[in-house]
C-alpha cells in the first residue's frame, strides 16, 4: 500500500515536472524513469502495462491522439526488466546506459507512431537532439537508482 | 518460448495501430474531459506554491545576530529588487498585449501560459482560456512581437496550443518586401523552416516573413519570423531555416484571435 502510495506521488510528480521545466529549451522525460524504474525489478507484462497507462494518461493530458506515449511508454516498460534478468549485473554504466537507451527507443517509437499516423512537416535531427538530451538527464538519475539486493 | 514472451508487446502495437486508426478517421478521443483541466489548474499553481513556500522558508530561517539580520535584509532587498524587475516586465508586456488587443478587432480573449502540454514529440502550452471565452479550435495565438501557434483544441477553461516550432506546424507566409510566398513549418527545435520557396526567387539572411493569408487560418500580415540562414537546395524550392519573432520557450502571455 505505502508502495504503491509513492508511486503514484512520484508518477504524478513527474508529470508535473515535465510539463513545467524545460532545461535550455530541452524538455525533460522524466515519466519514462518513473516506468523503467517500476518495471526494472517487475515483470515485462506488468512493466508494459504500467508503461501504457502512463503513456495513455500522457496522450489524454495532451490533446492528440492517444497512441504514441502509450506505445513508447509500454516500449520501455516492456523491455526494462530484461535489464534486471540473465547475464545483466547492476553496474553505475548500466544504471547510466539503461534509462539513456530505453529513453531514445521509447521516443523513436513515440517519433514512429506519429510519423505513420499524424501530419509531421519538420525534420528528424532536432528530435534526435532532444531524446539524447532527455536519454542523458534519466540515465545521470538512473545511476542513483539501484535496486535493493533482493530486488536484482 | 520466446514467442510467447514476445505475445503483450504484439498485443500493444496492435492495439495502438488500431487506436490511431481510429482516431486518424474519427479525431483524437478525448478521455480525460474535464479532468484535464483540473490537472492544468494544479500544474499551473506549482510555481506560485513552491515560490511561496521558498518564500514562507526564508522567512523562518531569519538571522538569531545582527550581521545575520542585516544580511537577510540585504537578501530580501535583493529579492524585493527582484520581484519589481520581474513585475516591471510583466507591466510592460502586459501594457503591450493590451496596445495591441486594442488595435485589434478580430482579439477574442487574452490568456497565460500555464503550462507546457504533456507530450515530448509535441511543443504545445496549455492556456488558462477555452470555449467559455470563446476559444475556438484553429484560433491563431499571438503577442505583440508575433505569431505564437494556434489552438489546438478549446475545452472549458483551457486550451492547447500548437506552437510554431512544432514538427506539425505550418503557416502560410510571404516575403516582407518581396511579397514572394512559401510555406513555413516548424523543426521541432527551436526553430521553423522555409519550405517551397520557388529556387529562382531571392531569399537572403535578414528578410522578413509574415503571413499571407493564404491558408485560410491565419489572418494576413502577422509577423512570422526572419531568415537566418540559407539551406539546400532541393529540385525546384530552396530551403532556409527561419527564427520565429517569438521565442516559443518564453511565452507567458497571449492573445487570440480570429480570422
Amino acid at each position: 500500500m505505502k508502495h504503491a502510495l509513492w508511486l503514484v506521488l512520484l508518477t504524478l510528480a513527474a508529470f508535473l515536472i515535465d510539463m513545467n521545466l524545460s532545461i535550455s529549451g530541452f524538455r525533460t522525460d522524466l515519466v519514462t524513469l518513473v516506468v523503467y524504474r517500476y518495471a526494472l525489478t517487475s515483470t515485462p507484462a506488468r512493466g508494459m502495462l504500467f508503461g501504457s497507462v502512463l503513456g495513455a494518461a500522457e496522450d489524454a493530458l495532451s490533446g492528440m491522439m492517444i497512441g504514441p506515449a502509450l506505445l513508447g511508454k509500454g516500449l520501455v516498460g516492456f523491455a526494462s526488466p530484461f535489464l534486471s534478468r540473465g547475464f545483466f549485473r547492476w553496474t553505475p554504466v548500466l544504471g547510466f546506459l539503461g534509462p539513456f537507451a530505453l529513453t531514445i527507443v521509447g521516443g523513436l517509437a513515440e517519433y514512429a507512431s506519429l510519423s505513420i499516423f499524424e501530419d509531421i512537416k519538420g525534420g528528424f535531427v532536432p528530435g534526435i537532439a532532444l531524446l539524447i538530451a532527455q536519454g542523458a538527464l534519466n540515465g545521470f538519475i538512473g545511476i542513483l537508482l539501484r535496486p535493493e539486493k533482493d530486488e536484482f | 518460448m520466446p514467442g510467447r514472451k514476445l505475445l503483450p508487446l504484439v498485443v500493444l502495437i496492435a492495439l495502438v495501430s488500431f487506436l490511431m486508426t481510429w482516431q486518424a478517421r474519427r479525431g483524437p478521443l478525448n478521455p480525460l474531459a474535464g479532468v484535464d483541466s483540473a490537472f492544468y489548474g494544479l500544474s499551473g499553481g506549482i510555481g506560485t506554491a513552491v515560490s511561496r513556500t521558498g518564500d514562507l522558508f526564508r522567512n523562518l530561517t531569519t538571522g538569531k545576530d545582527d550581521i545575520k539580520v542585516l544580511e537577510d535584509r540585504i537578501a530580501m532587498l535583493k529579492r524585493q529588487n527582484d520581484q519589481m524587475i520581474e513585475l516591471k516586465k510583466e507591466n510592460e508586456r502586459l501594457k503591450a498585449l493590451l496596445d495591441l488587443k486594442q488595435h485589434t478587432p478580430a482579439c477574442v480573449a487574452s490568456a497565460n501560459v500555464v503550462a507546457r502540454g504533456a507530450r515530448h514529440w509535441a511543443n504545445t502550452v496549455i492556456i488558462d482560456a477555452g470555449s467559455a471565452q470563446g476559444v475556438q479550435k484553429d484560433m491563431a495565438v499571438i503577442t505583440p512581437q508575433g505569431l505564437v501557434g494556434k489552438v489546438m483544441r478549446a475545452g472549458r477553461e483551457y486550451s492547447s496550443v500548437l506552437l510554431i516550432n512544432d514538427i506539425r506546424f505550418s503557416v502560410a507566409a510571404r516575403f516582407q518586401e518581396s511579397r514572394v510566398e512559401a510555406i513555413v513549418s516548424g523543426t521541432g527545435g527551436s526553430g521553423c523552416m522555409l519550405k517551397y520557396f520557388p529556387y529562382d526567387q531571392a531569399v537572403k539572411k535578414g528578410d522578413v516573413l509574415i503571413s499571407s493569408g493564404l491558408d485560410g487560418l491565419f489572418p494576413e500580415g502577422l509577423k512570422v519570423g526572419w531568415v537566418s540562414g540559407l539551406g539546400p537546395d532541393e529540385g525546384l524550392f530552396k530551403n532556409a531555416e527561419v527564427v520565429p519573432f517569438v521565442n516559443p520557450a518564453a511565452v507567458e502571455e497571449v492573445m487570440i484571435i480570429k480570422r
